[in-house]
């Protein structure tokens, strides 16, 4: 279950970095429309708090937000140190970390 | 608070100062501030003591802080030497203890 | 003055930082450690390895060993085996303390191990808020804490695009845009770690550093951590009538009902063998996230009756536990752990990623030559400050497989290995060029720690694949953490190597290596 908070918050953080326009040409090669980019920033939002709901399934309202608060920087910091090295295979791996998120969540 | 790399004497003097103010002024004012709040909160005295000891060591960062942003050395000492004066006065304030 | 309060709070965090850099990475390193202390002190103690929990987690074995050890003492104390602690251990107080009034035991066995003296992951602990010299030790660091926290706050000031450059680092950019890349984003993405952890940090010696409310709120300031835990004083004198202490089992598992499961930490005896025994049971740490104050259940030592169940539940009290709580993380399970680690780490990164962007500005602004006197002292200073810890951690851990169990001493020993070799480290990164210190040291804790597996054949206790076999993670976790630090340092100490000694900035930026990987 924890392993789920910290691939949706991975996910969540991808979609935040995919709305912001200075990334879109190294991660996409083209630009996206103000409503894709809109679209993107509400569903990482929601992908960061669907974290949250996972971190605190898998350890209760006390302590899953400090866990929340760990993946958020875990998997943010391991995202913006890969990113400008392999955009490709980040942006890759986020998709994969979406698709594995909700087996992780039912295995666990 | 300009450039500081030309470095005379003066300049060097002035950032002592606010150091001092900073670390002595800043703890003066806390320590303060942590007593009158053991002594006045209107809570348990074990309470009081926690929640104002707690907030002694925001208000020594933002002091800190205080001492480098005022415009000059002297009004940084005064920005914490009258605060400190005023939890001091409170503190010696015979009927207020409670 | 808008502009001006920006300037001079960027101006404090300049130079505030650089005056802590070393002492401050040196902070937050030991204190990632210490996230791993009891790990790390398994590790260490070889003759513990093979202790197991089981049957009644040697409770019996050890009321057997404090009664025939110590009849007459004033309390027992036995701290229960727990999820990263295998032994269990049974102490007796006489009226002061004495750290040698201890027998550890195998749960599983019920037999008394030796383990050897070791300074333990406790030192890294110790060593992180004290730097080993006592109350000198605690302001210093307390100094350089308050400065971290003073950093966070005017980094925050002064950071013009913190939502703009989220997840902004541009590797190719000129070195120090580089840097101040990574030293924003890890700051930004760790800063409700960095703001906890520093501010809790100061609250934990808060009875040291602030005295000034405990003495105006009439609080002995020294009593101050057993002031605010639900324990009460021990009771009356011992009456001198003997009587049969009570069964434990049952007292332990109505304390489990009680907290609803959570189990019991450690359970202390007063007066033993006396008909006015009481005996304290005390929930295991980390069963929420508060320390300090955990739940006690007091029952009578003859008849088993609950006395009182005493609980913290003022909110000043756990608010202040809990802030204790998060920075101990006693409540971190193996992931949580490893997510805390990793923050730890990204704390080092922030402040060696700093004082490396300070260096780099420097350096373009002034060229090469400048770089002589103050630069290159600050450059060794920055090798043995990192590298060398590194080193010294690797040494420490070497000393602790290679000397002698039974040597006099030896926690003293240990630690005088330690620093001796951090020592050693400093006058090396001074004498050799300024990329040969770090790559030697790189690669010198590198070797020492890919080694480490080895070193077991000097002191006995599981090998890696032994541990591995049969499930022992703390001991297995030390020895891989080992190896994948070793592999971390050994590539920096090859990164390092293959980044040219700066040439003159007459060139526009010259775009950094890992550009081209």
């Amino acid at each position: 279950m924890m392993l789920a908070a910290l691939m949706l918050v991975y996910a969540g953080w991808m979609a935040l970095c995919l709305a912001m326009t200075r990334h879109q040409r190294p991660l996409l090669q083209r630009e996206l429309g103000r409503r894709a980019s809109a679209l993107l920033r509400s569903g990482g939002g929601v992908l960061l708090l669907l974290g949250l709901g996972a971190a605190v399934c898998a350890q209760g309202w006390h302590i899953g937000p400090v866990a929340w608060v760990a993946c958020l920087a875990v998997s943010g910091i391991a995202l913006v140190l890969t990113l400008p090295y392999r955009p490709r295979a980040c942006l890759r791996f986020a998709g994969l970390a979406l698709a594995l998120a909700p087996l992780l969540a039912a295995w666990a | 608070m300009t450039t500081r790399r030309d470095g005379s004497w003066r300049e060097r003097g002035a950032v002592l100062s606010r150091l001092l103010a900073a670390l002595l002024g800043g703890y003066a004012v806390s320590a303060l501030l942590a007593a009158v709040l053991a002594l006045h909160l209107p809570m348990e005295r074990s309470e009081a003591v926690l929640v104002g000891t707690m907030l002694s060591f925001l208000v020594y960062a933002l002091a800190v802080m205080w001492a480098f942003a005022a415009r000059h050395a002297l009004r940084a000492w005064t920005g914490l030497l009258v605060p400190a004066l005023l939890l001091a006065a409170v503190l010696a304030a015979p009927g207020w203890t409670a | 003055m808008k502009q001006g309060f920006r300037q001079s709070m960027a101006w404090l965090h300049t130079w505030g930082g650089l005056l802590c850099t070393w002492l401050l990475f040196a902070v937050f390193f030991a204190g990632s450690l210490s996230f791993y202390r009891e790990e790390l002190t398994l590790w260490m103690q070889p003759e513990l390895h093979q202790a197991q929990r089981g049957g009644d987690d040697g409770l019996a074995a050890a009321l057997a060993v404090l009664q025939q050890r110590a009849p007459q003492a004033r309390s027992w104390t036995i701290a229960l085996p727990g999820p990263r602690d295998p032994v269990i251990e049974a102490r007796w107080n006489h009226g002061k303390f004495d750290r040698k009034a201890v027998v550890v035991l195998d749960p599983a066995t019920g037999r008394a191990l030796e383990p050897r003296e070791t300074v333990g992951g406790s030192f890294f602990r110790n060593f992180h808020f004290s730097l080993m010299l006592k109350r000198t030790g605690y302001w210093i660091v307390g100094m350089a804490t308050l400065m971290m926290l003073v950093a966070l706050i005017t980094g925050v000031v002064i950071h013009k695009k913190i939502f703009k450059d989220f997840f902004t680092f541009r590797p190719g950019k000129s070195k120090p845009r580089a840097w101040l890349d990574v030293h924003n984003a890890t700051g930004v993405m760790a800063l409700p770690f960095l703001l906890t952890i520093t501010y809790s940090g100061l609250l934990t010696l808060a009875y040291v550093y602030m005295p000034a409310g405990m003495i105006a709120g009439g609080i002995d300031s020294e009593r101050f951590l057993s002031e605010i835990s639900p324990r009460q004083e021990p009771p009356e004198a011992r009456s001198g009538k003997p009587a049969t202490l009570t069964a434990l089992a049952p007292l332990l598992e109505q304390a489990r009902r009680h907290w609803q499961g959570a189990a019991p930490g450690s359970v202390t005896i007063h007066h033993p063998g006396d008909i006015a025994a009481v005996i304290d049971v005390a929930r295991r740490r980390g069963t929420g996230i508060t320390a300090r104050i955990e739940p006690v259940m007091r029952f009578d030592g003859v008849t088993g009756r609950l006395i009182a169940a005493q609980e913290q539940s003022a909110p000043g009290a756990v608010t202040y536990g809990a802030m204790y709580g998060l920075h101990v993380a006693w409540f971190a399970e193996p992931f949580l752990r490893g997510l805390l680690f990793v923050m730890g780490a990204m704390g080092c990164l922030v402040i060696a990623s700093g004082a490396v962007v300070w260096g780099a500005k420097r350096r373009e602004q002034h060229g090469a030559t400048h770089a002589a006197v103050g630069y290159r002292a600050a450059e060794s200073l920055n090798v043995a400050g990192i590298a060398g810890m590194a080193v010294a951690t690797a040494v420490l851990l070497w000393a602790n497989r290679l000397l002698p169990a039974e040597l006099a001493e030896r926690a003293l020993a240990e630690r005088q290995w330690f620093f001796g070799a951090w020592l050693l480290c400093l006058p090396h990164a001074l004498l050799r060029p300024r990329v040969a210190a770090w790559r030697e040291q790189l690669w010198l804790a590198a070797i020492l720690l890919a080694l480490l597996p080895f070193a077991v054949r000097f002191s006995g206790g599981l090998s890696l694949p032994q541990a591995l076999l049969q499930g022992r993670g703390a001991v297995a976790g030390v020895e891989l953490a080992a190896l994948a630090f070793a592999a971390l340092l050994a590539w920096a100490g090859y990164r390092i190597a293959s980044v040219k000694p700066a040439l003159p900035r007459a060139r526009p930026a010259r775009p950094l290596p890992e550009a081209a990987a």
